[in-house]
């Protein structure tokens, strides 16, 4: 240690300063330097290498003290509370240090210019004060007495800015803009360190933001009450939040004020332990809990959630639904009411009692609406058990779906229906089988059916389809559900237009998203010609004919790619064409055709004799390959003539496009429809 | 005449060797078809005139008495 | 000898078209483009506010992402969730549709990636769009 007195007016005690909990420890040296400047000049200079203390060190420490009674302290590196700051600079316009105290007048810190302190410590009492003041009535005070048993310090706000705060906190988490702090903090603690916090926070105003602004707040007010007690190594705590207002997004919850939380629990630096929360969900009900959290791998060790008769409206909207963007229920909307039991344990849901009371699921894009569904939903993960699910209408694409009561068995992540009644229409869909189960977390289901009869006239409605008369029924042996692919196994057996339909190699890929792609092979026999032209208002045909569809690919319902088949069917049956319905083929190929009918003595006959209609379209991008009965090179027959009077049809341009075609059949048919009115 | 039968080997290997053409990835075909679908979708351009329609008549009833 | 010269010129000729014809076209007037198309064409209404005020840019995969949530106030930063979620589900349904529609389902990750240079090549100016990892001004 080197010290050289000048010859001053000014004596500089050396005190050790003993805190608690706290020592001076490390080389520290003075180097006392007299300035080789005049008397009225003189000020001296300490340098301290570094001090340590646990949990708090400071580099490179200056200190500067001038003759008129200030001190100019600057530390080239400080560490305290596991933060560091750089050049902190501390001016105090009167310092005074002796052998009963410290105090620093009129200090100033160069990073909060604007917040003047002062700055007290009596040696003899263990009694510090140190208080910011600043303009709008702003205060942060800290008063400590050190020799009380059990010590004590509180901390009182007052418009204390919370921006403040911005350098004490994780600087990648969301960081105080604005808003003010009111209220008192008060630690109590004993030679073991704090014993004891009661807190008691009022926030307004308070707008905070991280820098991706995926976590921020804005005109945050709310109250925040906290009783710590330290019992041996473990917190007993207490504490209450009542959030009053404004709003807070947590990606990708966004909440607004009227929340409130009471809980209490322990804390052992390590566990942080939820014996009882009760939480008040604006507008959805009250939520009890009680939760094991591990705080260092930050994950839920042991969970319980019971909430009852909540809403579910905003329940889901608020709570739910924006978890779920990527799904198909990122349009839906709820209403009704839910009671819910949630218990997890060991990583994984463990039980989940779940019971709906009159709940309407509605789907914005209409795809699936269900109505008046009450469930009760008994799920254990390591149980089996039954579910029962009950519903008195709904709608899946557009059908309407009747009342139906299914009992779901439960075991694990696997679902069975041993057999279901859906009634459809004015039929039935009657499943068996349904299975439903999840695997590597993919949903996967499959089930057989039988479709009994729906009448045609209804479905064709019920899809806004051109009127047709029949039925609809059919067997599935298997559909399954895996990875976006719904796959019928097996053929499926329609009978329309007083002929078969058998369907077959149905496959839909991603049924409910944009572009939902259906493929498959269509295989129609003997269809009542009479029936299929009055559905169409095509023109009379009388007849019979058969249809094949193979390749058939459909994406979002329109098609994509087709090899069609059209034939009149074998066997004896009445073949009559009318002039209208010869007319419309025409016209299919354009607009000269009918003129030559017209044209001709013909015209006077109602109906004409044919011998074999074939029609064929071969659907490649976006061209439609035409054939006949009989093709010759670019010509083809579609209406080949017999009997009296005999009419043939024959097309000359193989190769048209299927967006022209679609137009002259949608002219066929609305020229017919001004006819009929 | 002679030469004939000496070229058509060579033909032959010839034709043989340029018909196993590989399918490359069509990168200009695909930044046009890009190009189409960006302008569309953010409606950088104003959509062109709709194609044309074909109007040449392809079918006609025949008549025939018998 | 000449007769050879000729013979083997014109099947020179005759595999560089076939070679020219091998070269195929990129076909996307499907149904499932147009749908898709549609659906984003009405989305980008709501999208371009977002996009000039930086807070969704462009990513070097051909997709979107929420890139400055500051840029939008708190109540619609859900919103916005929303929507770039609902663009990118389009925009890989497009990828893929188009790469089926032309028959070889591989090229999906060619075509997103010709298309996430395109995207950015037409980005209007001041638009954000991903540059190596880090985002830059257009």
């Amino acid at each position: 240690m080197e010290l050289s007195y000048p010859m001053l007016n000014k004596t500089i005690i050396y005190s050790k300063i003993h805190l608690p909990n706290c020592r001076l420890s490390g080389l520290i040296f003075f180097c006392l330097l007299s300035l080789s400047a005049p008397l009225y000049a003189v000020q001296i200079t300490l340098n301290v290498a570094d001090v340590a203390a646990p949990s708090f060190t400071a580099r490179g420490i200056k200190v500067v003290l001038a003759q008129e009674g200030s001190a100019e302290f600057s530390i080239d590196e400080l560490h305290m509370a596991e933060k560091i700051w750089r050049k902190v600079h501390i001016y105090c316009t009167e310092f005074l240090l002796n052998s009963a105290h410290v105090t620093c007048h009129k200090g100033k810190l160069d990073v909060i210019p604007d917040l003047p302190f002062t700055f007290s410590y009596e040696f003899s009492s263990q009694q510090l004060e140190l208080q910011f003041t600043a303009n709008a009535n702003e205060l942060w005070q800290v008063s400590a007495d050190f020799r009380a048993k059990p010590w004590r310090a509180t901390a009182l706000l007052r418009n204390a800015q919370s921006k403040r705060l911005t350098d004490l906190l994780p600087s990648n988490g969301a960081l105080p803009k604005q808003g003010t702090l009111n209220g008192t903090l008060v630690i109590h603690g004993d030679k073991a360190g704090v014993s004891k916090i009661n807190a008691d926070l009022q926030l307004a105003d308070l707008a905070a933001t991280d820098a991706s602004g995926l976590h921020a707040a804005e005109k945050l007010s709310g109250k925040l009450h906290i009783n710590a007690d330290r019992a041996g190594q473990k917190w007993n705590w207490r504490g209450a939040l009542d959030w009053q207002g404004g709003e807070l997004f947590w990606q990708p919850l966004y909440l607004r004020g009227g929340h409130t939380l009471q809980a209490s629990g322990q804390w052992d630096g390590a566990q942080l332990q939820v014996t009882q929360a009760v939480v008040n969900l604006p507008e959805v009900g009250k939520i009890e809990l009680n939760a094991l959290w591990d705080i260092k791998k930050s994950n839920l060790l042991e969970g319980h959630l019971v909430g009852e008769n909540l809403s579910l409206a905003n329940g889901f909207a608020n709570y739910a639904k924006p978890f779920m963007e990527q799904s198909i229920l990122s349009a839906t909307a709820l209403k009704g009411r839910a009671d819910v039991d949630w218990q997890y344990r060991n990583g994984t849901t463990q039980v989940l009692l779940l019971q709906l009371h009159d709940v309407a699921v509605e789907d914005g894009e209409k795809r699936f609406a269900l109505h008046g569904l009450n469930a009760d939903i008994p799920w254990h993960a390591q149980l089996q058990n039954v579910a029962h699910v009950a519903f008195t209408d709904g709608e899946l694409m557009g059908l309407p779906l009747g009342a139906t009561q299914w009992q779901i068995q439960m075991r694990g992540m696997d679902f069975t229906l041993p057999t279901a009644t859906l009634p459809l229409l004015d039929g039935k869909l009657e499943v068996s089988d349904f299975h439903i189960h999840n695997v590597n977390n993919m949903w996967q289901w499959s089930f057989s059916s039988t479709l009994t009869s729906i009448s045609m006239q209804k479905l064709s409605a019920a899809l806004h389809w051109p009127e047709m008369y029949g039925s609809l029924s059919g067997f599935i042996p298997k559909m399954s559900y895996l990875n976006k692919l719904l796959k019928v196994d097996g053929t499926l057996l329609f009978r329309v237009f007083d002929g078969t339909v058998l369907a077959n190699n149905l496959e839909l890929f991603d049924p409910f998203g944009r572009a939902p792609r259906l493929s498959g092979n269509l295989d129609m026999r003997e269809l009542d010609l009479d029936l299929l032209t009055r559905t169409f208002s095509f023109g009379n045909i009388q007849g019979r004919i058969d249809l094949g569809v193979n390749n058939l690919e459909l994406v979002n319902w329109l098609p994509v790619r087709f090899d069609a088949k059209l034939a009149s069917s074998p066997g004896k049956y009445r073949k009559k064409i009318s002039q209208k319905a010869v007319e419309n083929i025409s016209s299919l190929g354009g607009a000269g055709g009918i003129a030559a009918l017209q044209r001709s003595f013909l015209r006077i006959f109602e109906n004409f004799g044919y011998d074999r209609i074939g029609l064929s379209c071969m659907l490649q991008n976006d061209i439609c390959t035409m054939g006949g009965v009989e093709n010759n090179g670019n010509v083809y027959t579609i209406v080949k003539g017999g009997g009296i009077p005999a009419i043939t049809v024959i097309g000359y341009n193989r190769k048209v496009h299927w967006s022209e075609l679609l137009n002259r059949l949608k002219r066929v048919s609305q020229d017919n429809k001004a006819v009929i009115k | 005449m002679k030469k004939i039968w000496t070229v058509l080997p060579l033909a032959g290997m010839a034709l043989s060797a340029c018909v196993t053409i590989n399918i490359y990835f069509p990168a200009a075909a695909a930044e046009k078809a890009a190009d189409k679908i960006i302008d569309e979708v953010w409606q950088t351009e104003k959509p062109v005139t709709a194609p044309k329609s074909d109007k040449s008549p392809s079918i006609a009833p025949e008549i025939k008495k018998e | 000898m000449n007769h050879l010269i000729k013979f083997c010129f014109a099947l020179f000729v005759l595999c560089t078209s076939a070679a020219a014809s091998a070269q195929v076209n990129i076909e996307i007037n499907t149904p499932g483009v147009a749908t898709l198309k549609q659906s984003m064409q009405a989305r980008h209404a709501q999208l371009a506010e977002f996009y000039a005020s930086g807070a969704v840019g462009l990513t070097a995969d051909g997709m979107i992402a929420l890139r400055d949530a500051n840029a939008v106030p708190m109540a619609g930063r859900q919103k916005v969730n929303g929507l770039v979620a609902a663009e990118n589900q389009d925009r890989k349904a497009l990828y893929a549709e188009i790469a089926r529609a032309n028959a070889h389902p591989e090229w999906e990750g060619d075509i997103r990636n010709t298309f996430a240079q395109r995207w950015i090549q037409h980005a209007q100016a001041g638009w954000w769009v991903q540059n190596g990892g880090s985002w830059t001004k257009k």
